[in-house]
């Protein structure tokens, strides 16, 4: 582990449960085993590490051995509202299209962690007149770029080549001054110069988007679009990768609303059309867990698949065998003890072998059984369905933070992570 | 940006890829109307259920017109005169307001059949 700060805590005793997420100037109240609260509060802007007075490590999810993707909903700087981007979600009730996955960040809020990120662009203030390539139309001067009366041509785009990895997500922000015509956009693409056009721009602004690499070299420009020409100035324009396994809405119609409410925070799938996409994909494999927050509102709808079929999903059936998964004949068994349909929990599903699947509720075993063989299915986690590739019997209810990894997850491992997820979705365990 | 209302909205599926297209001149996915619907055989429509601003509501209900695009009001008067529109405030429950939308018009999942 590096990067974040270490604080010693030697009045607590062991196991340590409920630490929310630290973050500068936030109070958080971490209880001991001996049930008694200390409230500490950070002002280093950045989170902190835990040790009992004998100097174990509480696992917080982005120290825990195979951690393959981390959801956060409590915090806003990972939560995107457009699935293209656009504004941070920023208060309860608006539309998530893109939940970025932590897992790579350290801890840190996702705002924090691309501060830190490597850019990508050069000259993106331009402030001299070089790295850019000037259609006709573009001028670079007095640290800016102007277009004056380009059309929506590829000859007539000002863009450069960046260094990328195929398949990871990445952040460009830019500003509009001056703006004037009919409209213009972000062009990306592998092509020289670049095809694919990002969202549709008529004003001046500072906008911020996203991209999915196809190669080690992306060309990123801008260009006018639609019919007639189109003015403007831009400036300050900035590109940060963002490692991981993000959770993307495939359309506007299935992004799932972001709530909160005493404290805690979930997204919310409407259980109609409400899923998301983990792009890159993420294979979980044979030997893999879950950790997370849940609510499920309707009987017998899926929280997340790993693989095409529904014999790779979790359904959360009814309230006597909450969590449900198909067995080595297809036939759906329960996994897990009895627990409350309608009430926030905390669900650990381990697969730990191909002959052994069990789920937890709140810390409590369940029963284990055989899986389904799904290895021949396309594999790729998805949220709030039953398959990966479509919306599927999907999840009405609320889904809290949580995590997926791969491998084998220690059972200290686990119970730091029930305990962190459990405060998280306001359980106690 | 507050999502207030809620939006049901059906296509015929011989009508989708034009509601679509309006959809992708908008800013949408294209991929807008995902869930198949029956009326009793086959994939006879589809439809999506989304949670919109009461200045979206105004374009879904026909009492605004998008701007950005190449369609005329007429044009889309066209393609909104075809899909079955539901919008409803006053906090919904969305599964409660689809299935009566769907019920209305004798729509059901096709699995349901």
């Amino acid at each position: 582990m590096s990067g974040p700060p270490v604080v010693i805590v030697p009045s607590l005793g062991r196991p340590v449960v409920n630490v929310p997420r630290a973050n500068g100037g936030v109070p958080m109240t971490v209880v001991s085993s001996l049930g008694e609260p200390v409230t500490l509060t950070t002002g280093l802007g950045e989170p902190v590490t835990l040790l009992n007075e004998s100097g174990s490590l509480y696992a917080a999810p982005w120290t825990v051995s195979g951690l393959a993707s981390w959801y956060d909903p409590s915090d806003l700087t990972s939560l995107y509202q457009s699935r293209t981007g656009g504004s941070n979600v920023s208060a309860d009730g608006q539309s998530v299209g893109i939940m970025l996955d932590k897992s790579q960040m350290g801890g840190r809020t996702a705002s924090a962690f691309v501060a830190g990120q490597t850019e990508l662009v050069t000259n993106g203030s331009f402030a001299t007149d070089t790295a850019w390539t000037k259609g006709t139309g573009w001028t670079i001067s007095g640290g800016q770029a102007v277009a004056t009366a380009i059309i929506n041509d590829s000859a007539q785009r000002l863009y450069q080549a960046i260094s990328t990895v195929a398949g990871t997500l990445y952040r460009i922000t830019y500003t509009i001054a001056g703006f004037s015509g009919n409209g213009m956009s972000l062009f990306t693409g592998a092509a020289d110069p670049p095809l694919t056009a990002g969202v549709f721009v008529n004003a001046n602004g500072t906008y911020t988007e996203m991209f999915t690499a196809v190669g080690s070299t992306t060309f990123v420009g801008f260009g006018a679009r639609g019919s007639g020409t189109t003015t403007f100035i831009i400036d300050n324009v900035s590109v940060k990768a963002l490692p991981g396994y993000h959770a993307i809405a495939p359309s506007d119609a299935a992004r799932p609303l972001y709530k909160t409410s005493g404290g805690k925070h979930w997204l919310q799938p409407d259980g109609i059309d409400d899923w998301m996409q983990v792009s890159p994909v993420l294979n979980l494999g044979e030997t893999w867990w879950h950790v997370g927050g849940w609510l499920c509102s309707t009987s017998g709808r899926a929280a997340f698949a790993t693989t095409e079929v529904s014999r790779g999903a979790l359904s959360m059936g009814s309230s006597a065998t909450l969590y449900r998964w198909a067995d080595a004949a297809g036939n759906s068994q329960p996994i897990s003890n009895s627990a409350t349909l309608s009430a926030a929990h905390v669900g650990t599903v381990q697969q730990t072998s191909t002959s052994l699947i069990f789920a937890r509720i709140n810390g409590v075993s369940g029963p284990s059984i055989t899986p389904f063989d799904d290895s021949a299915s396309v594999q790729g986690l998805a949220l709030f369905t039953g398959i990966n590739t479509a919306w599927a019997n999907g999840l009405s209810g609320r889904s809290y933070p949580g995590v997926y990894g791969t491998g084998t997850l220690s059972d200290s491992d686990r119970a730091s992570l029930e305990a962190y997820f459990a405060e998280q979705a306001g359980v106690v365990l | 940006m507050t999502l207030t209302v809620s939006l049901v909205a059906i296509t015929p599926a011989s009508f989708r890829d034009t509601a679509e297209a309006l959809g992708l001149a908008m800013g949408h996915s294209g991929q807008e109307f995902a869930i198949p619907l029956t009326t009793g055989s086959g994939v006879t429509h589809y439809g999506l259920h989304a949670w919109i601003t009461p200045e979206a509501a105004e374009i879904w209900s026909g009492q605004a017109y998008p701007t950005g695009t190449d369609y005329t009001p007429e044009q889309i008067d066209a393609v909104r005169s075809q899909l079955i529109i539901s919008l409803r405030d006053e906090a919904p429950v969305p599964l409660e307001h689809w299935g009566e939308v769907l019920g209305a018009n004798g729509l059901q999942s096709p699995e349901a059949e």
